[in-house]
Formats: C-alpha cells, sequence, structure tokens
C-alpha cells in the first residue's frame, strides 16, 4: 500500500527489476507507487524505460505525475570574439541578467526550450536526465553561424551587415538544442536523408518551441526558421520556410534558398554531408502539412507524434525519410488513432515519399 | 603565397557565401600578410595530419583551405569544433582576411 507521501512501503528496498515487474502487472495503485518510487532513484534512465515500455499514455502520465518539476541549470559563457571554447562564465542559473544581450536572449532561450520539452513532453532537459544547458555566446569575429559542438550551444555575433546576433532568433536557439536531443535518442547519422533528418527534427521542434512561446496554432504560426537573423539589407524573410521550403530568400549576395519541398526535388550532391540542410525542406515540408490538417497547436499531436518518433527505438541512425516517416504513422496510430494516422500519412505523400507502414 | 578557401555547412548555409575566396598575401598590408605567414609556419599546414571531424557536432562549419607558397601546394579540411589553437588562429585569421575580401574592405 502506498503510505502518506505516495511511496509503497514494500519498495523502499525493493529492486529495480522487481519494481518495474509491479509497474507493469500491478493494480494501478501498485504501479503508481512503483514508478513514484522508480522516479526517486538516482538512474533515471530505469524509470524513463520503464514508463517507456508500459506504452500506453495514462502509464506515463502516472510517471510523469510522480516526477517532480525539474530544476533547470544553465550557464552562459562569453567566448570575447574568440574561438576557445567555452570561455568565461557570464552568467549562471538564478542570478541577475547582465546588460549583454547575446547573454540574455542565450538564457532565456534555452530557458524557453527546456519548458517547451518539460511542458509539453515531459522530457527533463536534454538527455531526459536534467542535463545541464551550456552555451558560449560572441563566437568568433562576425561569425554568421550557430552551432552545436556535441557537448554545449554556441552563438555567433552575426556580421552586423547580412545578420544579425544568432540568439536573436528563439527558433535557432531551440535548433541548436534540439541536436543535442536527438543526438542522446537515435543520434541520426549526419549524412544524406538521416542527417537532413536531423536537421529536419532540429528545425520542426524549433519552431514549435517558437509557436510554443507565442502560444500560436498551425494556422497562425509563420512556420519560419532565422526570420530575426536577416539584416534589412537581405532579400528574404528567413532562413528558411518549413510552410513553402524554397521562398525563404532570394538575394544577390547570399544567393537563392535552395530548399525542396518535395522528394523530385532532392539534391543529390556532396557538399554540406550531403545537402543535409538543403533535403531537410522535405520532411519539414511534410511536417507542416500534418499540422495543418490536424489543426490547433502544432506541438501537442503532430509534434508528439515527431517526438515520440525521434524516441521510437525501432528508428535507426541511418534512416531514411521512408522509415522515418513509416514510424510516425506507427506512432500517431498508437497514440492518437485515425484522423492524426491518416493526416501524418497524406503529408508523406503529399512530399512524395513512399510509405509502407500498414 | 596564395590562400583560397571554401567554407561549407552551418546553420546559415547559403549558396552564395559558399564559392571560394581567394587572397594572396603579397596584395594585403605588409604586417597582416607577414602574420599570415607566421600562422601558417606556427600550425605547420604544410605538415599537419588532418584532424578526424567531430562525428558529434551539427551545424558545424568546414573550411578547405588551399596554400600555394611558391614551393609547396596543399589543401586541407578543418572542421569546426577547432582542437588545435595554432590551426584555429590560422583559420581565424584566413576567414577575416577572405570576408574582408569579400566585402571589398582588404
Amino acid at each position: 500500500m502506498p503510505d502518506a507521501r505516495g511511496r509503497c512501503a514494500c519498495c523502499a528496498i525493493v529492486p529495480p527489476k522487481v519494481l518495474r515487474h509491479i509497474a507493469r502487472r500491478g493494480t494501478a495503485a501498485q504501479r503508481d507507487a512503483a514508478l513514484a518510487t522508480l522516479a526517486t532513484d538516482a538512474t533515471h534512465r530505469l524509470t524513463r524505460a520503464t514508463a517507456q515500455s508500459l506504452g500506453s499514455g495514462a502509464a506515463r502520465a502516472a510517471y510523469a505525475g510522480a516526477s517532480a518539476a525539474p530544476v533547470k541549470s544553465r550557464t552562459i559563457y562569453d567566448v570575447a570574439h574568440r574561438t576557445t571554447l567555452p570561455g568565461k562564465i557570464v552568467r549562471s542559473e538564478g542570478q541577475r541578467a547582465t546588460r549583454d544581450a547575446e547573454a540574455s536572449e542565450a538564457y532565456d532561450g534555452l530557458g524557453a526550450t527546456f519548458d517547451f520539452y518539460w511542458q509539453a513532453y515531459r522530457r527533463n532537459s536534454i538527455d531526459d536526465a536534467g542535463m545541464a544547458l551550456h552555451a558560449s555566446v560572441h563566437y568568433g569575429r562576425k561569425y554568421d553561424n550557430a552551432f552545436w559542438d556535441g557537448r554545449q550551444m554556441v552563438f555567433g555575433d552575426g556580421d552586423g551587415d547580412l545578420f544579425n546576433r544568432f540568439t536573436s532568433s528563439l527558433d535557432v536557439i531551440a535548433h541548436e538544442l534540439t541536436h543535442g536531443v536527438t543526438g542522446d535518442e537515435v543520434n541520426l547519422t549526419y549524412l544524406g536523408e538521416s542527417g537532413a533528418l536531423n536537421e529536419s527534427i532540429s528545425d520542426v521542434f524549433g519552431s514549435l518551441v517558437k509557436q510554443w512561446a507565442k502560444r500560436q496554432t498551425a494556422a497562425k504560426a509563420d512556420w519560419l526558421i532565422g526570420a530575426e537573423l536577416l539584416t534589412s539589407k537581405v532579400q528574404g524573410v528567413a532562413l528558411r520556410s518549413l510552410k513553402a521550403p524554397g521562398t525563404a530568400f532570394d538575394d544577390p549576395v547570399l544567393g537563392k534558398d535552395d530548399q525542396p519541398a518535395t522528394m523530385a526535388g532532392y539534391v543529390e550532391t556532396s557538399a554540406d554531408n550531403g545537402g543535409v540542410h538543403t533535403n531537410s525542406g522535405i520532411p519539414n515540408h511534410a511536417f507542416y502539412l500534418a499540422a495543418a490538417a490536424i489543426g490547433g497547436y502544432a506541438w501537442e499531436k503532430a509534434g508528439r507524434v515527431w517526438y515520440e518518433t525521434v524516441r521510437d527505438k525501432r528508428l535507426k541512425p541511418a534512416a531514411t525519410f521512408a522509415q522515418f516517416a513509416d514510424r510516425t504513422i506507427v506512432n500517431a496510430d498508437h497514440l492518437f488513432g485515425g484522423t492524426v494516422k491518416t493526416a501524418i500519412a497524406g503529408a508523406w505523400q503529399a512530399v512524395g515519399v513512399a510509405i509502407s507502414a500498414p | 603565397m596564395k590562400i583560397e578557401l571554401s567554407v561549407d555547412g552551418g546553420f546559415a548555409r547559403l549558396p552564395g557565401l559558399a564559392k571560394p575566396v581567394t587572397i594572396d598575401s603579397a596584395t594585403l598590408p605588409a604586417a597582416r600578410g607577414a602574420a599570415l605567414a607566421t600562422l601558417v609556419a606556427r600550425a605547420r599546414f604544410f605538415d599537419a595530419t588532418p584532424a578526424s571531424p567531430s562525428n558529434a557536432a551539427r551545424d558545424a562549419r568546414t573550411y578547405t583551405i588551399a596554400i600555394d607558397d611558391g614551393a609547396r601546394r596543399r589543401a586541407l579540411c578543418v572542421a569546426e569544433p577547432i582542437a588545435d589553437p595554432s590551426m584555429r588562429a590560422l583559420v581565424d585569421a584566413i576567414v577575416a582576411c577572405t570576408d574582408d575580401a569579400r566585402r571589398g574592405t582588404a
């Protein structure tokens, strides 16, 4: 029986293996108590695996309810226009904002992304185990880029001519942090189709974090990535568009947005790891079409299906578009049933990705 | 000494900025040209073993640098994040020079 704190008295010394058995086979009360005990275990991943193995949304909700709201741990560093990471600490968790706009935007953007993953999907940080978030700002000189180095986020100031600071778009911060999430889960190989999926997942959740922060429905969202990055000198609205890939910019200096929206435009190239930032337009557009067809807040259904697919142990690091699509359809059916499944299947078909899931 | 730089990849990978840019140290201010030659020597550019790119980095750029000093020519691919401080200093300096060349402010 659970005690006053909701713990099962018999669970305190019970090995995790037995707790997992109780969680699967016990009554609802026993299951909740076993999950609560597992949730206090230092081996958080074990708990998560157990909740995942339960399969049903109700069981996961029981697990989510059993775990305390996580605590953020953000650290922002200033590289002072050099490239030696991570740089000098300028703000740690809970400290007041400084006058440094880049540091403040990075701190707030990491916070919004962390909150999104917890509140939308009950994910506790990048590794779902409370991983501390580190970001360096003022990287390099007039550096027009942001990247994830495998352990932390790095943001350039932009050149001020074509690009503003890379912390100015929340979707860019969320994009980089999502590379950490994908790396922790399926770790899609950064080459060809799996690399383009890796990039697309970062764009999808980058856009969803912005939509979540603004409480925008799929119909109201702009579905742009990096809209705040471009200066007024650039002929364009953003770096990428999930709604209309290939239309984000057409500029004499930057060139033209070359993202395809469908498989008919898939670009075979050796550049950029096989066009990971180009062909990502195809799964990006599939997500947009699915979310638009489903309607409402995109993170609730389409986003949830994509998130569960990233965590799906049947998805392999070398996954193709079609293999990823198949798993989204299976997961949509499992999570939400026919209407959402049909919308997602229709979206993949519309972008020319052949699906074989029933 | 002629240096050609191509930048590939990155979150903001843009077709117009991916074109190679060539600079000639002879046309740079003397001090800048000499500093570049020193950095090339410190990084042991013509002898350095190419570092394997990080498997975990995402949106990182790859710099393809070709240098011809009259006697030798070598092209090297260097991926971010660059671990070797000497190579990092060389790449930073070349990027600064090519950015200026692209903007016509060298």
